[in-house]
C-alpha cells in the first residue's frame, strides 16, 4: 500500500521541488496550503507522514502542531518539519514532538526521501 | 436623760436607771460591734465603698469610739473594785466603831450598876427593905440616876431574888430567882442580859403598856462583907443601843444595827416607818425584825454569816431585809452574842459612779454622736475638695480641658489646686495650638490627598498607559520577532529556493532524458527568487536609509497628474495580468507639489501594487484631487479590504507588519510610503469598510 504524505506548504515553488523530488517514488502526495486546510485533508484521508513548513501565516506551524498533537487519532501520524529555519530556533518544537524530524531548506532529494524513510520505516 | 434621784428607793428612779444602764450597754455593744465589723470589713475589704471620705470618717469614729470602748470594758470595772474597797473598807470602820462603841456603852452600864451596888445604903435597903430612911434615901438616889442616866428602871434585889427596891412604880417582876440575870449576877458576875420580850407589861416608847416590849437588864452583885447578899439591875432602855447604833452616819441609806442569834434585829432600823408602812413590823424592829431577805426568807447573808460568828464583808452586794442590793459588813460580838451589821445600799455605795456614768454616758453618747458628725462633717471637708479635683480631673481626663478648680485654701490642697489649673491652662493652650495645628494638618493632608488622588489617577492614566504601551511593545516585540522572521524567511527563502532548483537542475541534466519544460520552471523560480530577494534587500536597505535619514530627498517641483498617469501606466499591463481594471480619475491642471519625484513615484507604485496584490477580482481606481492646500492621492479596490478594526488601521503603515499573509515584498512597503510621505510633510492613511469590502489608501502632499 503505498504512503500517503500530506505536505503543508504554501510556496508553490518549494512544492513544485517536492513534486520534482517524488518523481519515481510511490509516496501519493497531497498539498494543504495552510493548517486550517491540513485539518480538513487530514481528516478527510488520514495521511501516513505529514510535511510541515514552519512559517504558515494563520496558524504558525508549533501551534498546528500543538494542535495536531492533542487529537489522539492524529497524535500518531509522524511529521518532518521543512523550514528555511534552522532547527536551532526552533528547539521548543521538539518538545512538542521528539520524534520528528527538522528539514532545513534548501535539502536535496536524497536527504527528504531519507527522512521520510526515517519516519515511516 | 433626767438625773437620778438616789434619794430613796423611788421605783421610778429605779426605772431610769436601769434604762440608763440599758442604753450605755446597748451603746457599748454597738461600739463593740461597729469596731469589730469595721476591722473584719477592713481585713476582708468589703467597704463598699472605697473613697477617701470614708477612709477619714471611719478613722475618725475609730479614733473617737476607740478610747471609750476601752475606757468602758477595763476602767470601769477597775473603778467599780476600787469603790467597792473603799465603801467596805467604810463599813468596816463604822461597824468597827460601833461595836466598839457598844462595847463600851455596856461597860459603862456595867460600871454604872457596879457603883449603885457599891453605894452604902443598899445593904441596909437589901436587909430591911422598906419604910427605913436608907429606903428613901436610896430610892431618890436611884431615881435621880435614872433620870440621869436614862434608865427604865432600876432594881435591887436581895440574895433570895426578892425585890427589895424600885425605881419602878408600875407592875415588877416580885421574884426574879428564876431569871438568868439574877443568877448570874448572885454567882458574882456583872451580866448583860439578853435583849428579850418582857414577862411583864410595860410602858412602850409610844406610852403604852406591852407585854413582851424588849428588854435588856444589867446585873450585878451587892457584895457586904464579901458575901452576895443581893444584886442591882438595871433595867436599860433599849431604844439607847439603837440610838447608839443611829449615831454613826453611813450616808444616806446606811445602816448599823444589831441583831440576836436568832437573826432579830436588837436595834431599830432606819427605815422603821417605811417597814411599818408596808407591815412588816408593828411597833418596831427590835425583836420583831428578823433579818431575812423577803423574797427567800432566808436569813441575809450577813446575818447568816455574822449569826456564826464571823466577821466579814460582802461587797457584791447581797438582799437585806428590805429586799434592797446592799454592801454589808457584819461583826459578831462574843461577849455579848450580838451582830453588828453594817449596810450600805448598793445604789448609794455606788451611787456617785454610777451617777457618774450616767452623766458620762449621755455625754459619751452625745460626744460620739459629735465626733462622728464632726468625721463626717470633717471628713466631708477635707474629702470634698480631693473629691471635687478628681471630678475635675476626669472631666480633663476625657477631654474637656476649659474645667477649673475653684479652690483657694492655703493649704497643700489649695497648691495642688493651683498647678492643677495650671497645668489645664497649658493643657487647653497646647491642645488648641494641636487643634490648629490637627486643622491644618487635616487640611494639608485633605490637599494633599487630592493631589495625591489626582496623582494616582494621572499615575492610574499612565500606567495603563504604560500597560497599552507594554502590551504594544510585547506585540511589537512580537511583531519584531515576527519581521525578524519574516526577513529572515524573506532572504533565506529564495535562496533556498534558487539553490534547490540548481540542484534538481543538475540532477535533471546529469539524467538521459533531460525534462526541457523543467529547465524553464527551475529558470524562472530562480530568477523571481533572485527578484524577491533584491527587492526584499532593497526594502530593507531603503528604510534603514530612511530611518538614519541618510537618503537624500531631491527638492523639484512634481506634477502629480503627470506622475499618476505615467505610472498608471505602466502598472495596468500588471492589474490586466491578474484580470483587474485599473481605473484612473486623476485631475488635470493640478498645482504642483515639492518633493522628491522618484520616492513619490515609488510610494504611488507601491499602493497601486499592494491594491493589485490584494485584490483577487473587480476594479482598482486611482483618484488624483486637489482638497484645500493639498493634493489627494487615493487608490481604491474592491479587494479582500482591512480585516481590521478601524482603530488599528495605523498599524498597517508599521514596519513588517503584514495584515495578510505575505505575498510577495516583506510588507516593508507600507512603512517606507508612511515615511516618505511624512518627510514630504504629507499624510497617508487607508480607509476600509471591514475584511472583503475593499479599501482606499489616500495620501495627501501640501501644494507647493
Amino acid at each position: 500500500m503505498s504512503k500517503k504524505i500530506l505536505i503543508i506548504e504554501d510556496e508553490d515553488e518549494f512544492f513544485f521541488f517536492y513534486t520534482m523530488m517524488f518523481e519515481g517514488t510511490d509516496y501519493i502526495v497531497n498539498r494543504a496550503l495552510d493548517g486550517k486546510q491540513a485539518f480538513e485533508k487530514i481528516k478527510e484521508d488520514k495521511p501516513d507522514l505529514l510535511i510541515l513548513d514552519l512559517l504558515l501565516d494563520e496558524m504558525t506551524g508549533d501551534t498546528f502542531l500543538k494542535q495536531l498533537k492533542s487529537d489522539p487519532s492524529y497524535a500518531s501520524i509522524p511529521i518532518i518539519i521543512a523550514s528555511s529555519f534552522s532547527p536551532r530556533s526552533y528547539k521548543t518544537i521538539f518538545e512538542i514532538d521528539p520524534a520528528l524530524i527538522f528539514l532545513e531548506k534548501p535539502f536535496t532529494q536524497e536527504r527528504l526521501l531519507a527522512s521520510i524513510k526515517a519516519r515511516l520505516g | 436623760m433626767s438625773k437620778i434621784n438616789l434619794k430613796g428607793n423611788n421605783p421610778w428612779n429605779l426605772l431610769f436607771y436601769r434604762m440608763n444602764t440599758a442604753i450605755k450597754q446597748i451603746l457599748q455593744k454597738y461600739l463593740i460591734q461597729h469596731n469589730i465589723f469595721l476591722k473584719i470589713l477592713r481585713k476582708f475589704r468589703i467597704l463598699p465603698y472605697k473613697s477617701i471620705r470614708t477612709k477619714i470618717i471611719l478613722s475618725s469614729i475609730l479614733l473617737a469610739v476607740f478610747p471609750i470602748f476601752i475606757m468602758t470594758v477595763f476602767i470601769y470595772p477597775t473603778e467599780k473594785k476600787a469603790l467597792q474597797d473603799a465603801l467596805i473598807q467604810n463599813l468596816e470602820g463604822v461597824g468597827h466603831k460601833q461595836t466598839e462603841l457598844i462595847l463600851r456603852w455596856i461597860e459603862e452600864r456595867k460600871a454604872d450598876a457596879r457603883i449603885i451596888a457599891e453605894n452604902p445604903n443598899v445593904p441596909g435597903v437589901i436587909y430591911k427593905s422598906e419604910g427605913s430612911e436608907n429606903f428613901y434615901r436610896l430610892l431618890h438616889h436611884l431615881n435621880t440616876l435614872r433620870e440621869a442616866y436614862g434608865y427604865k428602871e432600876i432594881f435591887i434585889y436581895d440574895r433570895h431574888g426578892d425585890l427589895k427596891i424600885t425605881t419602878s412604880t408600875g407592875t415588877v417582876i416580885t421574884n426574879v430567882a428564876g431569871f438568868e440575870f439574877f443568877q448570874k449576877a448572885v454567882s458574882g458576875i456583872t451580866f448583860v442580859s439578853t435583849i428579850a420580850p418582857s414577862v411583864i407589861p410595860l410602858e412602850n416608847e409610844y406610852g403604852k403598856l406591852e407585854l413582851g416590849l424588849p428588854t435588856l437588864y444589867i446585873s450585878t452583885p451587892v457584895i457586904y462583907e464579901h458575901k452576895v447578899i443581893g444584886m442591882v439591875c438595871l433595867r436599860v432602855d433599849v431604844m439607847e443601843i439603837s440610838k447608839l447604833m443611829r449615831s454613826v452616819r453611813l450616808g444616806e441609806t446606811g445602816e448599823t444595827y444589831l441583831i440576836n442569834k436568832d437573826g432579830f434585829m436588837i436595834s431599830e432600823s432606819k427605815y422603821l416607818k417605811d417597814l411599818k408602812d408596808i407591815g412588816l413590823v408593828q411597833q418596831r424592829t427590835t425583836l420583831e425584825l428578823q433579818v431575812i431577805n423577803p423574797k427567800t426568807g432566808q436569813l441575809t447573808k450577813g446575818a447568816e454569816e455574822c449569826i456564826k460568828g464571823k466577821k466579814g464583808h460582802d461587797g457584791e452586794e447581797y438582799v437585806d431585809y428590805r429586799g434592797i442590793q446592799v454592801l454589808g459588813f457584819w461583826q459578831w460580838i462574843p461577849e455579848l452574842d450580838w451582830g453588828v451589821i453594817a449596810e450600805i445600799d448598793v445604789k448609794e455605795g455606788y451611787g456617785p459612779v454610777k451617777r457618774l456614768h450616767t452623766i458620762v454616758a449621755p455625754i459619751i453618747f452625745l460626744v460620739t454622736i459629735a465626733v462622728i458628725s464632726s468625721a463626717f462633717f470633717f471628713g466631708k471637708k477635707m474629702s470634698d475638695p480631693i473629691l471635687y479635683l478628681t471630678e475635675i480631673t476626669k472631666s480633663i481626663s476625657e477631654g474637656d480641658y476649659s474645667k477649673r478648680i475653684k479652690i483657694t485654701s492655703r493649704d497643700e490642697i489649695g497648691e495642688l489646686s493651683h498647678s492643677f489649673n495650671k497645668m489645664a491652662s497649658f493643657l487647653e493652650e497646647k491642645t488648641q495650638i494641636l487643634r490648629n495645628y490637627t486643622t491644618n494638618l487635616e487640611r494639608t493632608v485633605e490637599e494633599r490627598t487630592k493631589d495625591l488622588v489626582r496623582m494616582n489617577q494621572e499615575l492610574e492614566k499612565q500606567s495603563s498607559n504604560l500597560e497599552k504601551a507594554y502590551k504594544e511593545l510585547l506585540t511589537l516585540d512580537q511583531m519584531k520577532d515576527k519581521m525578524i522572521r519574516d526577513v529572515s524567511h524573506e532572504l533565506k527563502s529564495p535562496v533556498a529556493q534558487v539553490q534547490m532548483a540548481i540542484d534538481l537542475w543538475s540532477k535533471e541534466v546529469k539524467k538521459e532524458h533531460i525534462d526541457r519544460s523543467k529547465e524553464e520552471k527551475f529558470s524562472k523560480i530562480i530568477n523571481d527568487s533572485l527578484q524577491r530577494l533584491r527587492k526584499t534587500i532593497g526594502s530593507i536597505l531603503d528604510l534603514s536609509v530612511l530611518e538614519s535619514g541618510r537618503l537624500v530627498f531631491r527638492k523639484e517641483p512634481i506634477h502629480m497628474d503627470v506622475l499618476v498617469l505615467q505610472t498608471v501606466t505602466g502598472m495596468r499591463l500588471l492589474a490586466e495580468k491578474k484580470g483587474l481594471a485599473l481605473i484612473n480619475h486623476v485631475n488635470q491642471g493640478l498645482p504642483a507639489v515639492i518633493g522628491d519625484k522618484e520616492e513619490i513615484q515609488r510610494v504611488i507604485t507601491n499602493l497601486i501594487d499592494n491594491a493589485i496584490k490584494y485584490t483577487e477580482k473587480g476594479e482598482i481606481h486611482v483618484f488624483l484631487e486637489q482638497k484645500d492646500a493639498c493634493i489627494e492621492f487615493a487608490v481604491k479596490d474592491t479587494g479582500s479590504g482591512i480585516g481590521l478594526p478601524k482603530e488599528q488601521f495605523g498599524k498597517l503603515f508599521e514596519r513588517f507588519f503584514q495584515e495578510r499573509p505575505r505575498v510577495d515584498g516583506a510588507g516593508v512597503g507600507l512603512a517606507i510610503c508612511k515615511n516618505i510621505i511624512e518627510v514630504h510633510k504629507g499624510h497617508l492613511w487607508v480607509e476600509s469598510e471591514g475584511r472583503g469590502k475593499g479599501s482606499t489608501f489616500k495620501f495627501t502632499l501640501p501644494v507647493a
